[in-house]
């Protein structure tokens, strides 16, 4: 791009997105830095350094099995929820974008309905049916749901890319006898690695953090995913915000590092997903 | 710094962020059948006879009853049934045990129709979308506009303002709290330099609600400002430059080129804030709880705390009917006004 900058506009361009930056991160700095900090200091200074490293806040979370057990319970629901929806949507993505038949335009509206309406419209006859399935206090019971909802987009984003593919690659497969579960396990998947992890990455963040759906289904302690576990702890803790602001810290550095390592195709995935979706 | 160097544009996936807002992209892709005609009659392809054979039926047959089942049941059994359910249930007075059998027409819409609460909890809904428009809108195309290049800190500062876009909602909810404790946060320390006592921001009705706003943008503008950055990057680098060689001032090229091209982006932004919205929950809850005397409540967090947590399923149900009559309504409306031109699949 050729862009002249004058030098007036450089200035007001650094200042704007320094200032804009700092504001974005102060919350998170405090965050970070409150839960080093003793109450008294906490009272204070807010946003300085501490002035005694307080440690004991983060060592005792991060040394209690429930706050292990919490990420694991996550991570196993964001896991399958993950897998599933990719396995199920691509399944379903692949019949509509590569097979002829009856009622198929039918069939991907009917799919793509799950992208008028938010989860929440449905969530109590949700809960009914996942209680008379007993599943309620299950992982399946979160995870279930969460995969008939992400169905919606990724079945849209899944067939349209699907759709592009070059067909003489299918073709060239039939004529030596390939069948359909093989042409999309060994062609179709491994080259629309791209969408996947688009989809992937979509479902991934809304499994991870969701709240909703774990709250109205999980009411053992044990299960908790992090978003009800740290509630949990907050409401134990309240105001003693030292305790409060490391735990949240924890929670927070999982994404964090995750967002970081993969920076790039994150923000690519969910904006492209969201765009197309 | 962890950051990657490369332009973002070499990435496959991004460079489908960009050209898929890009105006000029035709949205409806070809039809698979049609395709094929073209090429048969083009005689680009082998003869259909033997096509045919290839793309047997039966191998079709098997392959719909292999693969779409799965997606068929899970959608089924818990999004379309659900909805009917829903539907069905509103017009009971019922806890969720035994089956619902105190029918009582329409009741549950008459109390939801005259109750101040829920009037207020749409209010804030409306709220929020105004804000986008009026406020995360303008600011995170601004800082688009001046971070869309490829330059290193460009792509610094793009990972930075999405960076709370990434967290949870409750962890960003937890964060706010604390920031708003008049004890300890940034409104205690602001207060404090003036030499005043601070308030307890989320305890004070309208100051709660202007606090959520905030905690919104906060939350939000880094996503809009990426599908912003997207829409930047497909506006063609040659009409920028023609308009520069034609004497065009930055503003100007900004003002007259770059942002009627972009117009379909903030539609969509726009439509996101809408859907967002319609769906605001989770970051109510640590936040404020929907207090003080039920202020911040959006339409969700209504249904919440009145509909799960009482476990009054009719009524619930009926708040869910009318936030799905709602969410309906206003994306048809919606896309009939501003997404015409975009022809959704």
């Amino acid at each position: 791009m050729t862009t002249i900058r004058s030098g007036l506009f450089g200035y007001y361009r650094w200042l704007t997105l320094f200032l804009a930056a700092g504001l974005c991160l102060l919350p998170l700095w405090a965050t970070v830095i409150g839960g080093f900090k003793s109450t008294g200091d906490l009272r204070t200074n807010a946003f300085g350094l501490p002035r005694v490293w307080v440690t004991e806040n983060y060592v005792s979370i991060a040394s209690s099995p429930r706050f292990w057990q919490m990420l694991g319970n996550s991570a196993f629901i964001a896991f399958f929820t993950v897998t599933l929806t990719l396995l199920v949507s691509s399944m379903a993505a692949f019949v509509l974008a590569h097979l002829r038949f009856a009622g198929k335009k039918w069939i991907a509206n009917y799919l793509a309905l799950g992208l008028t309406f938010p989860f929440a419209t449905a969530v109590l006859p949700v809960f009914i049916r996942v209680r008379d399935m007993g599943l309620l206090d299950t992982y399946w019971g979160v995870i279930l749901p969460q995969v008939a909802f992400n169905l919606g987009f990724a079945v849209v984003l899944l067939q349209g890319f699907f759709a592009e593919l070059p067909k003489e690659l299918f073709e060239a497969a039939f004529m030596d006898g390939c069948s359909y579960p093989r042409i999309f396990w060994q062609i179709t998947l491994p080259l629309s690695r791209p969408i996947l992890a688009t989809v992937g990455v979509l479902a991934l963040v809304g499994s991870w953090n969701g709240f909703l759906l774990p709250l109205v289904m999980i009411n053992r302690d044990a299960l908790y995913p992090w978003p009800l576990g740290i509630m949990q702890y907050q409401g134990q803790y309240g105001t003693d915000w030292g305790k409060v602001l490391a735990y949240v810290s924890l929670t927070l550095a999982p994404a964090v590092g995750f967002y970081l390592l993969a920076q790039k195709h994150i923000i690519a995935g969910l904006t492209s997903g969201a765009v197309k979706g | 710094m962890a950051f990657p160097v490369d332009p973002p544009r070499r990435d496959p996936a991004h460079r489908s962020a960009a050209t898929a807002s890009s105006p000029a992209r035709p949205d409806d892709l070809p039809d698979l059948s049609e395709a094929r005609q073209v090429e048969q009659l083009a005689g680009t392809k082998p003869p259909a006879r033997r096509r045919v054979r290839a793309f047997s039926p039966s191998g079709q047959l098997t392959a719909c009853l292999l693969f779409l089942p799965p997606a068929l049941v899970v959608f089924t059994m818990f999004v379309t049934l659900p909805v009917l359910e829903a539907a069905y249930y509103s017009f009971f007075n019922w806890n969720g045990y035994g089956a619902p059998s105190r029918w009582v027409n329409l009741d549950n819409f008459v109390r939801l129709w005259h109750d101040p609460i829920f009037h207020h909890s749409l209010l804030n809904n409306l709220w929020v979308v105004v804000v986008s428009a009026a406020v995360q809108v303008p600011l995170a195309l601004g800082l688009a506009l001046l971070i869309s290049d490829k330059r290193r800190s460009s792509v610094m500062f793009r990972a930075i303002f999405f960076l709370p876009y990434i967290l949870g909602e409750v962890v960003a909810g937890l964060i706010w709290r604390y920031m708003y404790d008049g004890n300890y946060g940034v409104v205690a320390v602001v207060f404090r330099w003036f030499g005043q006592e601070a308030p307890q921001v989320l305890a004070t009705e309208g100051w709660a609600e202007a606090a959520l706003l905030l905690v919104v943008v906060w939350k939000y503008f880094g996503f809009h400002m990426a599908l912003f950055i997207a829409g930047r990057q497909g506006v063609p680098d040659d009409v920028i430059e023609s308009a520069q060689i034609d004497g065009a001032s930055r503003w100007q090229t900004t003002l007259r080129i770059v942002l009627p091209l972009m117009r379909p982006v903030v539609v969509l932004s726009l439509f996101f804030s809408l859907l967002g919205s319609l769906q605001f929950f989770d970051m109510i809850i640590p936040l404020t709880g929907g207090g003080p005397s039920n202020s911040t409540h959006s339409a969700v967090s209504y249904l919440y705390t009145f509909g799960i947590q009482r476990m009054r399923v009719g009524f619930g149900s009926a708040v869910g009917v009318t936030l799905f009559v709602i969410c309906v309504l206003v994306m048809m409306f919606y896309k009939q006004l501003f997404m015409r031109e975009k022809g959704r699949r």
